[in-house]
């Protein structure tokens, strides 16, 4: 028949085919299935007197490699909420960039400010949907009409909200400095100081995280992105004067010279 | 009452902010037969006549009274088939309910859901209104015994006691002579015979048929329609008391 | 095979680290006069402790709350249905929904997507028909109604426990000690039990919070 072809397309949606070729593989018992990948990070958030602090690693890994030395992870979710992401890269980017769509829909529609319980609360309900397969562990943070709020959303769709959270695979690290060093009513800077000891600690004693540290801070109607706050393993050599290539080590096999006329006429658009 | 073109479907209001096609089907339920319900001191009561069509017509098979759920029942007039469709449609909901909830469905979400059916049929293009009124008692343990009536406007609301049909206006006004609220439904039900009968007067020299069913505490709260052979003896009891209370008025 | 064994199959390997359970001690205990709730505080991601003072006692109405153990995302969602379907009801009725409707949509929902869920609840409160009542729905979408009802992993160190000391008609005072020592014992005994506890109190008048910390726990 003539849309025979049709049955060839792929289908949409989650493929499973992988999933029959590594049992195959396994039961063979000479091949051995390829281990699902795990990529590592260390992210955290604190409350603090009047405000939220975020902060996280910028390692990105595909198993042993690392991807980026310098990648952000803190997304931005509305102006007064953000998130930070671990676990797959691609889906804390999309579906993140998702959510801040809809939030800022709503606030045009309703001409008030996203609450972080709602972003949370899409968030997780996205991630319940594919139980488990979106690969999200977000930690949000942001102001709201209730204050500074913190909540966890994990990828299988559980969100819980406490004055301090860490995830990925640095959390255990991050967690023993947060556990011994939380105190309640921090200062700005105590807190911000308290989130880049955590991370650090990520950093250090975690594979999957390292190089440097990015904070952010938000307060009410305000928000500062400390990039880079941190960066002990900057790269801190690069060749003096760059590299220099002759001139004759390129061929050239054929010269063109054109004038350009610009005519009068229309105006170009205004882009500004 | 003309429509002006305004009365062949009712998805438009007329410039003076009438819906004919619900008008006509208030007609049609104005020109049928009397139905009552009656709340009493221990239950409830509700109750039909009906003019036998053909003398070949099996007796008891035109029904207008109808149980919706064990303890909820109904009664129809107007276009009988339109309120059977509805008993049927309140059977669903009264299904659908209890395996959502768990719970009998009480009898006031029951009338307001079967209002809410009647009302959709009354603002869409190519469907017309139901002709008919339908009165629903029933007893449930949320709110305990309810009556209501329904008209064809999908108006819904909660009586003690209530009557639609042909002989409407002389049937309220006796329910509201006598205090059924202070009477066993043992004792109401010569009454509702009497009342039903008189509302068709203008109709006595045809066959008639009663229908009565109640709920109440001796039938364990359930809703039961009463046996053919019982009406029957009380519609000739009440009709022989109707001609003496004539006679002595003459 | 379908797609859906092959995800059963799959999805627990990947999954292992961050499937976030209630191993839990959940106990619901009717008394004179009211109903008290009680559950520990830990939530876990398999040996990690991912959460020490987790709320598992969760609204559903006015006077109605569950109590959640299993998959903490699947149970979490289910009182959010089960809240949802609670406030039509009660708009519908114009009144406060019956304890038995919410015990009998989370039954519904457990039951019809069973073979996806993990979740073993206890739905209780006090409604003005039938007045208090506690159902204990488990993970195959069974329920019953109890005087008391208990859940969770913790639950099975209690047993015993609770057949030997629990009585008709406690006071209140009598009943939140009853429960905290019930959860203390079980937070003993069971790994994933532990944190703290949180108590609720349901009368017809009020609905109350109470709070254990961990290094008020009697064991004796």
């Amino acid at each position: 028949m003539e849309l025979d072809y049709l049955k060839t397309l792929p289908l949409g949606g989650f493929n499973f085919d992988n999933c029959i070729r590594n049992r195959a593989m396994a039961e063979s018992g000479i091949l051995q299935a390829p281990k699902t990948m795990k990529t590592g990070t260390t992210i955290c958030g604190v409350l603090f007197k009047d405000g939220v602090v975020l902060a996280a690693d910028t390692r990105a890994t595909g198993g042993s490699i690392v991807g980026d030395k310098n990648c952000e992870k803190i997304h931005n979710l509305a102006p007064n909420i953000f998130c930070c992401g671990a676990g797959t890269a691609a889906d804390c980017d999309h579906v993140t960039e998702m959510i801040k769509r809809q939030l800022e829909l709503h606030r045009l529609n309703t001409h008030s400010e996203n609450r972080v319980q709602m972003a949370a609360l899409k968030l997780v309900a996205h991630a319940f949907k594919y139980g488990g397969q979106i690969g999200t562990h977000l930690i949000v943070g942001g102001v709201d009409v209730k204050g500074p709020q913190l909540i966890e959303c994990s990828n299988d769709g559980n969100m819980y909200s406490m004055p301090y959270h860490t995830t990925g695979s640095g959390s255990l690290a991050a967690m023993a400095i947060m556990e011994t060093r939380y105190k309640e009513n921090m200062t700005r800077e105590e807190a911000v100081n308290l989130c880049i000891a955590a991370i650090e600690a990520g950093i250090y004693h975690d594979l999957g995280s390292g190089s440097n540290v990015d904070v952010c801070v938000i307060t009410r109607n305000k928000y500062e992105m400390l990039r880079n706050i941190k960066h002990d393993n900057f790269k801190v050599f690069s060749k003096p004067g760059g590299y220099q290539f002759k001139k004759d080590r390129v061929q050239v096999v054929e010269e063109f010279k054109h004038k350009l006329v610009v005519e009068a006429g229309e105006q170009p658009m205004d882009l500004s | 009452m003309s429509g002006t073109g305004f009365d062949y479907e009712c998805s438009s209001l007329s410039p003076e902010g009438r819906i004919f096609q619900v008008e006509y089907a208030e007609k049609a339920v104005e020109t049928s037969s009397t139905i009552l319900g009656v709340r009493c001191k221990n239950g409830i009561v509700l109750g039909t006549e009906k003019i036998v069509l053909s003398k070949m017509m099996v007796a008891g098979t035109d029904k207008r009274v109808f149980s919706i759920t064990t303890t909820t029942g109904s009664v129809v007039n107007g276009l009988t088939p339109d309120g059977k469709s509805l008993v049927y449609r309140g059977r669903e909901e009264a299904v659908q309910y209890e395996k959502m909830f768990g719970i009998k469905i009480p009898i006031q979400v029951l009338a307001e859901r079967l209002a809410m059916r009647t009302q959709m049929n009354t603002i869409y293009n190519g469907i017309r209104p139901y002709g008919t009124s339908i009165i629903l008692a029933g007893n449930d343990h949320i709110k305990g015994l309810g009556l209501y009536m329904i008209e064809p406007s999908g108006q819904c609301f909660e009586y003690y006691g209530c009557a639609s049909g042909r002989g409407k206006q002389l049937a309220r006004n006796e329910i509201e002579k006598v205090n059924f609220r202070e009477m066993s439904v043992d004792e109401a039900i010569p009454l509702i015979a009497k009342i039903l009968l008189k509302a068709q007067e203008e109709m006595k020299d045809k066959k008639q048929e009663l229908e009565i069913s109640i709920i109440s505490d001796t039938t364990g709260y359930k809703h039961k329609i009463l046996d053919r052979v019982f009406v029957d003896q009380l519609t000739l009891k009440a009709q022989e008391e109707i001609e003496n209370e004539q006679m002595e008025m003459a | 095979m379908s797609i859906a064994d092959l995800q059963n199959e799959i999805i627990p390997e990947v999954n292992t680290h961050s499937v976030q359970t209630d191993g839990t001690t959940i106990i619901a205990v009717k008394y004179d006069g009211g109903i008290l709730l009680g559950a520990d505080g830990r939530s876990a991601n398999n040996m990690y402790v991912g959460n020490k003072v987790s709320d598992k006692l969760e609204p559903i109405h006015q006077r109605i709350y569950c109590q959640r153990s299993g998959t903490s995302s699947h149970t979490s969602t289910i009182a959010r249905y089960v809240r949802y379907y609670m406030e039509i009801q009660a708009n519908e009725l114009g009144n406060l929904p019956p304890v038995e409707s919410a015990a009998q949509v989370m039954r519904e929902i457990i039951y019809s997507n069973k073979n996806s869920l993990s979740a073993s609840m206890i739905c209780s409160g006090w409604d003005p028909y039938k007045g208090y009542q506690i159902y204990q729905v488990n993970s195959s979408g069974y329920f019953e109604q109890g005087n008391w009802a208990l859940s969770g992993s913790g639950g099975t160190f209690i047993w015993g426990y609770i057949d030997a000391n629990y009585r008709e008609n406690m006071t209140r005072a009598e009943c939140k000690e009853f429960i905290k020592s019930c959860i203390a014992l079980a937070c003993y005994r069971d790994s994933s039990s532990g944190g703290c506890i949180r108590l609720l109190d349901i009368t017809q008048d009020r609905v109350e919070r109470d709070y254990v910390q961990y290094d008020d726990f009697k064991i004796k």
